[in-house]
């Protein structure tokens, strides 16, 4: 079950113009990392790299010492899942049918879910706390129901690696939490996850490590921090990154900001 | 509405049993009366080869000739044009994709007058379809360009670039039209190609438009689940581990065969791509698994029924499909279109 992931000098230039230059990160099993930066710093790009959707220019994403670019997309499925951030299902399929889709790497294209399939699929459900709603249509579910449908279909797919994108930007805090929790029990579970944040104080309550983008001087993007909460969320980071200051407060959890203001003079 | 599988299976059986009746009532009717009890026999001799007549010979000719090759021709001419509909729905994901809005028919016609205008229908009658597939083939590729970025696809920049590239097909026919006036041959010809209809078709057009239906539809139930996925979007397809940009074009150039071999046998029969996969998706929902074949079914089941409904209603004149199909799917395409406005906004 144990699965490398890697980035190597990677570069990525979008419609020609350079966004990202010189990213390199190493995964380890069952870490729980956040994802931060401000709007349009990149947090999906990257994790669309991380996932083969886009292709890097040089550099190469390596899974399991393989470059990502030579593999096929049903065999990066069953190691890397995927919640992405558009939580818009707007056709009328079951819970259960929609969450039965996390399988299509593992079947062909006439077989149906096996036994072994269906179990795999009952307890996605039931770790995401969905099975009440198996049989309901998916475009009738609040955004915390949906929200959770497509992480039981990224369970299902069972994959060392699950990568969110920005999995509570549209919930209320409830949801929130309850999502965080089912994420950080994941990565308990010895999964590698990486999550897109916004929520500073989420992240680094949730996230022992927390990877920062941001634009350096010379406008491109790229890593700027990586590493515990304390090392990421400096006074210097926060100003120049999410041009905001805070009062930056050790706990026993990590840190936490308050009386978070932002710097008008930009 | 049929939501458990034992409905489904109620449902398919009678779309099947729809399909044979009107088929039976298909045969049975025509300008010529001829009798059940001679149907049978003729179809009985047929199949067992020997030659002891109870009825006329011209009988045969017109059961074997004309009635049998223009049914067939109706049920593949609708379920093709229906199964296209299904798959454009699902890969711009998009309620109001079918083949006759977003211009993919007028680019088939395009290409078939073209054959015409050049001669090559001379040479080989299958340059009719062959040309009709380049025809819709650069259609649907040009509307797909500009309509879909990053695997979303806007409304208005479909239905305006469907609208747009409609618009320049027809005035190219036009202009190929006018110019061919002086050849009067070759004008007769792309004016009786550009009415269309079911009238005068042979075992020819069987030929041109049943294999590929057949060979397409098998090749879409390969694809029953990538389009579900796709359906939901081009992240959610590819987080599962579906190759969307192979899938797409896959689907792109069989929708564009199957559209090019219904115009180029029956010329542009609009809206039953777009009304048979709405309706069956209010009532199966909106897996693939089973919205193809009740597509396939379907189809065949409306354009039968519009054939045989113009053939009894108004037998003595003579009324284009396309008429029937327009006056039920016009309204119907309009009303989607107030659904979608406030989705909208």
């Amino acid at each position: 079950m144990s699965s490398t992931l890697q980035s190597k000098h990677v570069c990525f230039s979008y419609n020609k113009r350079p966004l990202f230059e010189d990213i390199n990160l190493n995964f380890k099993p069952g870490e729980c990392i956040a994802l931060i930066g401000a709007n349009g710093a990149g947090k999906s790009t990257l994790l669309q790299l991380l996932l083969g959707l886009v292709k890097a220019q040089s550099g190469e994403i390596l899974l399991n010492d393989t470059s990502i670019a030579n593999i096929s997309r049903k065999k990066i499925a069953q190691q890397v899942a995927f919640v992405p951030q558009s939580i818009n299902l707007p056709y009328a399929f079951r819970v259960q049918a929609l969450v039965a889709m996390g399988r299509t790497p593992y079947l062909g294209a006439f077989e149906f879910e096996t036994a072994h399939d269906k179990a795999i699929i009952n307890l996605a459900l039931r770790k995401t706390d969905i099975s009440h709603l198996h049989d309901r249509l998916v475009n009738t579910l609040s955004s915390g129901e949906r929200q959770r449908v497509l992480i039981a279909r990224a369970i299902a797919q069972q994959t060392p690696t699950i990568l969110f994108d920005e999995p509570i930007a549209s919930l209320d805090i409830c949801h929130q939490i309850e999502t965080l929790q089912l994420i950080q029990s994941l990565s308990q579970a010895g999964k590698l996850t990486i999550t897109a944040f916004h929520d500073l104080n989420l992240a680094s309550y949730y996230c022992p490590r927390l990877i920062l983008i941001g634009t350096k001087e010379n406008g491109i993007k790229t890593i700027i921090a990586d590493g515990s909460p304390e090392q990421v969320l400096t006074a210097q980071n926060l100003a120049q990154h999410f041009s905001i200051t805070a009062d930056i407060c050790k706990t026993k959890e990590g840190v936490s900001l308050n009386k978070i203001r932002p710097i008008k003079n930009r | 509405m049929f939501n458990s599988h034992k409905a489904k299976i109620i449902f398919f059986s009678l779309q099947i049993i729809l399909v044979i009746l009107l088929i039976i009532t298909s045969i049975l009717q025509g300008p010529a009366n001829i009798p059940f009890s001679h149907i049978a026999s003729i179809f009985k001799n047929y199949i067992l080869k020997n030659n002891q007549t109870s009825f006329p010979l011209w009988q045969a000719d017109i059961i074997l000739n004309v009635r049998l090759p223009r049914l067939i021709i109706a049920s593949c001419a609708g379920a093709s044009l229906a199964l296209c509909g299904v798959i454009m729905q699902s890969i711009f994901r998009n309620p109001l994709a079918s083949p006759s809005i977003i211009g993919v028919s007028s680019g088939a016609s395009l290409g078939a007058v073209l054959a015409i205008y050049g001669g090559f229908s001379i040479i080989s009658t299958w340059s009719i379809p062959f040309f009709a597939f380049v025809g819709a083939s650069i259609s649907l590729f040009i509307v797909y360009k500009i309509s879909l970025t990053r695997g979303e696809t806007n409304i208005a920049t479909l239905l305006l670039s469907g609208v747009a590239i409609s618009a320049l097909n027809i005035s190219a026919m036009s202009l190929l039209l006018a110019l061919s006036l002086n050849n009067w041959d070759v004008a007769r010809m792309i004016i009786y190609w550009t009415m269309g209809g079911l009238d005068g078709r042979t075992w020819d057009h069987v030929l041109m438009i049943l294999p590929i239906v057949t060979s397409s539809f098998c090749f879409l139930l390969f694809y029953s689940k990538p389009l579900n996925v796709i359906l939901l979007g081009e992240q959610h397809a590819l987080s599962v581990g579906i190759d969307v940009t192979r899938t797409r074009r896959n689907l792109l150039i069989i929708s564009s065969a199957m559209t090019a071999a219904a115009v180029s046998v029956v010329g542009g029969i609009g809206f039953i791509g777009l009304v048979v996969p709405h309706i069956l998706r209010l009532l199966l929902g909106p897996s693939h698994r089973y919205l193809l074949p009740a597509s396939l079914l379907g189809g065949a089941i409306t354009l039968l029924g519009a054939d045989l409904f113009v053939h009894t209603l108004f037998a003595d004149k003579a009324i284009p499909l396309g008429v029937i199909t327009a006056t039920l799917g016009a309204p119907f395409f309009l009303f989607l279109l107030v659904k979608q406005r406030t989705a909208l906004h």
